[in-house]
């Protein structure tokens, strides 16, 4: 369906292994500083926020916190959500100056905008992030990159065709434990890596597309219930819809645990596994999970009650293993791989929007460039499909489609309501 | 009522039901579907048919809705027609589209083509874009028409679906179109031209792909356009890549500079490291280190090497920095010494500082022997830095090298060799390091050496590990004291009885080491001895040592508490003047034993102590509240009564109301978990605390919630925590005689119950925590009876309360609960 794949160049992506840790040097140079100690603000990364529920809410302030960025506007449908973004960064400033804005366009047609902070709900991020790179922007967009694999592929090639710097919100690529994790495998150290599990969420495993009965709609400046929608099917306003704890089942605006931890946790198997450039190309359906293999035998196992916190990994090499998630417990086998420095816990993302900051400047890729994040979503995606239908599916990674699947495959894309296109 | 309206009016319905219980429901769509594939395809024909039905009925919007959805995932030929009549309906069309856009019959591309005519504004380009998703070339002359339309979104939306098609034709027009396009249109036909040519480039049509970059790269196009035409150009000329970005890594626009670096990264062909490793010293400083950064990025680690190491010696501190580093993943043996070497005389400490890091990881087998070799020539204090990298690399094959090490003359060399030692010897090492330890000249590294000895000895058998030792013993006074030391160490009973000789020895410096290395024994064996030594010494430092290292060993919790609390008392007869007594009172407070408080009672009355005893006095009240709820409260209503200090009545008073929530339900448990296993069902698998030889299982005291009037309901998820776990909780219960009881309890969720030893219930329900849900017939033993409870949780809380009751559910009186195992 008008889809292509391949480059002239091979996706190696930027191996962070080398540069990583050492503070590569910026492009733009950063030494003029203003009177405040800050770079000059001819020299600060000019930002915008789209969308500010909970997730922005952490994410925002850690730009914020970087002396380098100066965020002057804000986007939200939500009344009340736009005046407490606004009211965020105009108390960070100690100003008034955040402009806030009810339309993502209208804050992407600023020329003064270098790059924006993309956190929105699941179902507008792949669009968003396309009208953020045909108006020159740089952008950090939250996971899942997208509801759907054709709107992923549709952000990796327009990420690509405008050369601009994508980082999908999968902080844990720059969070130490896992970090340690992956590198284990990457240095060979578990053996030739034969399995990987990856933690769904444990709420929304049941999808839902359930039609709630309308209410009143609100008015425009309380909550833009037609820009709330955006590329999604029109249904008649309720309430709910818009509390995500809903709308995080529903699939007309998300797809349930799957995506909500899989964007995660999948991606940090493709990660260790340097499979960012593939998906695995079989998917099974064992009782409540997915299990699915990649072309050279590499098992995944998609399921729940991994580990002792949230967004658990486990990678079984042939040599030994090793487990970690949020609480920062980490078990390894062999003992002798435990290592030797205190990792972290939890999922901070100051490190990520760092990693982005410094994408920006020097223009190389950042730990979690599109066309990784959508080749680990795109496995979430054919998990949800082959679950939805109760039956094994096959993938081709390279033409990206099902085999020989036709349900499979009209349910990996959707029509985008007008006039929102990817 | 058609039958997909009452499948719709089902759902609707169902729906509100399902949400106002709990949002979720089974996803009607799907469901309906999977309902008629099990009629197998003539269910799936009649699902279709009735879809159709509705949407050519005049059923409401939304039954429509959710008949186009169910048409997207079966919808074949058949349905086309139907959905087509909805395109140019502004409330249904996008729906119309959601099943079209990707059904690959031609016929849903004509349906939409036909539709363009009947549509106008944003539903028109809805239509557009659908036939772009689609693709095609069929569809190309309708888009062309439509890109000088007059409607902007619409020539727009034209642009884009004609770039996304991207054939011949499609691209002619485009660039026909393109420069003398108003400023707005540009930019949607740029998007649309690079569209285009990204597609002929993977076709292989490179001239084609090359034409369009070369149109958009003019310097008034938007920088991102110049930046993906400029990078096109890149792609298209393959021959000319490596030239061209060797010249863009030297640009005056930042962007094209770091974009093209990025380039080099996954640029394809043969020499491509040599040949911009050889451009290096043509950059600027910064721009230098990317392109470095992006060499070592490719990972092609024999052509890089020598650059690498070239490097490391660079001017530029931040080239030298990523040089450093970088070696320590693509080095060899050959990078050991140039490693070496910038520990030694490296620019700047941050130089050495990576180095050493580098060189603990540098890959290899060979890598240690090579450390070694490059010791000989190193510094003393290179050398102690190699030391203790090779102690980093685990390196055992340098234990020879490093036993000579630490009979240096270099004092810091001696230690580092100790030190390293300790972790890479093996009992065979054991007799050379007494011996290196017995002929110590000096202090220096004595210590260390101790605990090399020590460390290697721990592995051995009690004999074995001591024999050496004491056959060493007569020497000189310095020795005697560290062999000593040795044996504190180990902590062995065999030990145990030569340090106590030294007790006695009539040399001061040994008895004087006895005490202290009685004072550090690693268990509580040596509390009886200290004791002794406080009562007896008349030497005032070794008396204080001795409390110290005898309330220390106390606090270890590991002696039978009789045992504690009368050498607790006898410390405290024994003791001179407050401080002693503070310290007394500090291994009493961690008691939770009413004998205890007997020995802090009368300290309440004593002015110089008093704060100490009754902070002590507190703790062991809480220490009592869970196994012995009534006698906790006693003390406490003392306390309360004998107190001056405001925060302790306070503190107490607390406590009484807990206690007085707890009604008759066991307060005091030790937990343990959470436990799990990949693809194991939690309530089956038999974890640790069910196998009666497991000795890697840890306990912990079970904490009680302080708030809340069910303080009886334990929480696991805040204790151990997690989601599909199991959590185990015992406890010990003790009966003056034998005698019929029932076991009254609620689980949230599964649970399994032992009774000393015997499983006596099991119930894999879920749900919540119900006081006296399960109710189990048991006979309780004389003496004390093990209580072992497994829970286990899906989702959400994760809890459990406890009661033992008489058979009918009556009180039952004088039960003894202990959470900690009854010592033998």
């Amino acid at each position: 369906m008008g889809q292509t794949k391949g480059e002239g160049l091979s996706r190696r992506s930027f191996l962070r292994g080398a540069g990583g840790m050492i503070a590569l040097p910026t492009i733009i140079s950063a030494t003029a500083l203003g009177s405040d100690g800050r770079p000059a603000a001819s020299e600060r990364i000019v930002m915008g926020t789209i969308g500010f529920g909970g997730r922005a809410s952490g994410v925002m302030p850690a730009f914020m916190r970087e002396d380098d960025v100066q965020m002057v506007a804000i986007c939200d449908v939500k009344g009340n959500r736009r005046k407490l973004a606004q009211e965020t960064v105009n108390r960070h400033y100690g100003n008034t100056d955040c402009d806030a804005y009810i339309d993502l366009r209208e804050l992407l047609a600023r020329d003064d905008i270098d790059a924006v902070l993309i956190a929105t709900g699941d179902y507008w991020h792949s669009a968003a992030a396309c009208l953020t790179a045909r108006a020159g922007k740089d952008m950090y967009c939250e996971k899942p990159m997208s509801v759907t694999i054709t709107e992923g592929r549709a952000v990796a090639e327009t990420m690509k065709r405008y050369r601009r710097i994508f980082q999908c919100g999968t902080q844990r690529r720059n969070v130490s434990q896992f970090m340690f994790a992956a590198n284990l495998v990457h240095k060979g150290l578990l053996g030739e890596l034969k399995v990987v599990h990856a933690e769904k969420a444990p709420k929304w495993h049941d999808t839902y597309e359930t039609l709630l009965p309308a209410e009143p709609e609100p008015h425009r400046e309380v909550l833009d219930w037609d820009l709330w929608l955006g590329p999604a099917a029109w249904r008649p306003y309720n309430s709910k819809y818009a509390s995500r704890q809903f709308w995080g089942g529903h699939l007309d605006f998300a797809g349930g645990s799957y995506t909500e931890w899989g964007s995660h946790t999948v991606d940090l198997c493709q990660w260790a596994a340097k499979k960012d450039d593939t998906s695995p190309v079989i998917y099974h359906l064992v009782d409540q999970d997915v299990e699915a293999y990649y072309e050279d035998g590499l098992k995944l196992i998609l399921r729940g009650n991994i580990g002792r916190g949230s967004c658990a990994v486990r990678f079984e090499g042939t040599e030994g293993w090793i487990e970690v998630d949020d609480s920062g417990h980490i078990e390894v086998e062999p003992q002798s791989l435990q290592s030797k420095r205190k990792l972290g816990k939890g999922y901070p993302v100051d490190d990520h929007v760092r990693d982005f900051l410094n994408s920006f400047k020097s223009r190389r890729q950042p730990a979690a460039p599109a066309e990784g994040a959508h080749r680990s979503i795109t496995a979430c995606h054919a998990a949800n499909i082959c679950r939805r239908l109760g039956r094994t599916v096959k993938w081709d990674p390279a033409a990206e489609e099902f085999i020989g699947d036709e349900q499979a495959n009209r349910m990996a894309s959707r029509a985008y309501r007008q006039p929102w296109r990817l | 009522m058609n039958h997909n309206r009452l499948i719709f009016g089902l759902l609707i319905l169902g729906c509100i039901i399902a949400t106002s219980a709990s949002w979720a429901d089974t996803g009607t769509v799907d469901t309906e579907i999977a309902a008629a594939a099990k009629a197998g395809p003539a269910g799936l024909k009649e699902l279709e048919r009735s879809a159709i039905e509705t949407i050519k009925s005049g059923a409401p919007r939304m039954e429509k809705d959710h008949a186009c959805r169910i048409l997207r995932v079966i919808g074949t030929k058949d349905s086309i027609d139907a959905l087509g009549d909805l395109l140019a309906d502004e409330e249904l069309s996008h729906i119309a589209r959601y099943a079209l856009e990707s059904m690959r019959y031609p016929e849903a591309d004509k349906a939409l083509r036909d539709a363009l005519g009947k549509s106008s504004g944003q539903v028109k380009v809805g239509i557009i874009n659908s036939l772009a998703m689609r693709g095609g070339t069929q569809n190309v002359s309708a888009l062309l028409a439509l890109l000088n339309d007059t409607d902007s979104e619409i020539a727009d939306a034209a642009a884009w679906a004609l770039g996304r098609i991207g054939s011949g034709r499609a691209v002619s027009a485009l660039s026909g179109s393109y420069g003398s396009a108003p400023e707005k249109r540009k930019a949607a036909i740029a998007d649309g031209l690079l569209n285009a040519a990204a597609r002929l480039v993977v076709k292989g049509s490179l001239p084609e792909a090359l034409a369009i970059y070369k149109q958009l790269q003019t310097a008034d196009a938007p920088e991102h356009i110049r930046m993906g035409a400029f990078a096109g150009t890149i792609e298209a000329q393959p021959d000319k890549a490596q030239s061209m970005l060797i010249e863009a890594a030297a640009s005056d626009d930042w962007k094209i500079r770091g974009m093209a670096i990025d380039m080099i990264v996954a640029l394809e062909g043969e020499g491509v490291t040599e040949r911009f490793s050889a451009n290096l010293d043509k950059l600027d400083a910064e721009t230098q280190v990317l392109m470095l950064g992006a060499l070592v990025a490719r990972d092609e680690k024999d052509a890089l090497r020598p650059v690498i190491t070239e490097a490391v010696s660079s001017s530029n501190g931040q080239m030298r920095e990523l040089a450093i580093k970088s070696l320590g993943d693509i080095g060899d043996a050959s990078s050991v010494q140039v490693l070496v070497d910038v520990i030694e005389s490296g620019k700047s400490d941050e130089d050495k500082g990576l180095s050493t890091s580098s060189l603990r990881r540098l890959p290899g087998k060979s890598i240690n022997g090579q450390i070694v070799k490059s010791m000989k020539t190193s510094s003393a204090e290179g050398r102690v830095k190699l030391i203790e990298i090779l102690q980093d690399r685990d390196a055992t094959e340098a234990v020879d090298e490093l036993l000579i090490a630490a009979s240096d003359k270099d004092a810091d060399i001696r230690r580092a060799a100790f030190k390293a030692l300790a972790d890479l010897a093996g009992p065979e090492d054991q007799k050379a390091l007494i011996r290196l330890l017995v002929n110590l000249k000096a202090d220096a590294g004595r210590a260390e050496a101790e605990r090399a000895v020590i460390s290697v000895c721990r592995n051995l058998d009690e004999a074995a590990g001591a024999e050496p030792i004491l056959a060493a013993m007569d020497s000189t006074t310095a020795t005697k004291c560290s062999l000593l030391r040795v044996l504190g160490g180990i902590g062995n009973a065999m030990g145990f009885a030569v340090v106590r000789q030294g007790l006695e020895d009539r040399n001061p410096e040994v008895r004087d080491t006895a005490v202290r290395t009685l004072a550090d024994w690693p268990d509580a064996s040596a509390a009886l001895s200290l004791l002794e030594v406080f009562q007896k010494t008349s030497n005032p430092t070794h008396r204080i040592v001795a409390l110290r290292g005898c309330v220390r060993q106390l606090s270890l919790g590991t002696l039978a508490s009789a045992d504690t609390l009368g050498i607790c008392g006898e410390l405290m007869k024994g003791s001179d003047g407050p401080q002693e007594k503070k310290m007394v009172l500090a291994a009493l407070a961690k008691s939770g034993e009413p004998g205890a408080i007997e020995i802090i009672e009368p300290l309440l009355a004593d002015n110089d102590v008093r704060a100490e005893a009754e902070l002590a006095m507190l703790g062991i009240i809480r220490n009592m509240t869970g196994p012995m709820p009534d006698e906790a409260k006693t003390a406490a209503q003392t306390l309360r009564n004998r107190s001056r200090n405001e925060t302790i009545k306070k503190e107490v008073a607390a406590v009484i109301r807990l206690i007085d929530k707890f009604e008759d339900y066991i307060m005091a448990w030790q937990v343990s978990g959470p436990y799990s296993k990949p693809f194991a069902d939690t309530f089956d698998t038999a974890f640790g605390p069910e196998e009666a030889d497991a000795d890697d299982v840890s306990w912990k005291t079970l904490p009680i919630s302080k708030t809340g009037n069910r303080p009886w309901m334990f929480d696991l998820q805040a204790a151990i925590g997690g989601q599909g776990k199991a959590g185990y909780a015992r406890t010990w219960v003790h009966c003056d005689a034998e005698q019929a009881a029932r076991l009254e309890f609620g689980t949230d969720d599964g649970n399994k119950v032992w009774l000393n030893g015997k499983l006596v219930h099991a119930n894999n329900a879920g749900g919540p925590a119900t006081p006296g849900e399960h109710k189990v017939p048991v006979i309780l033993q004389k003496g004390w009876n093990a209580l072992l409870l497994k829970v286990t949780q899906d989702t959400g809380t994760w809890q459990f309360c406890f009661a033992i009751r008489k058979p009918n559910g009556g009180r039952l009186e004088g039960l003894g609960i202990q959470a900690s195992e009854p010592t033998k």
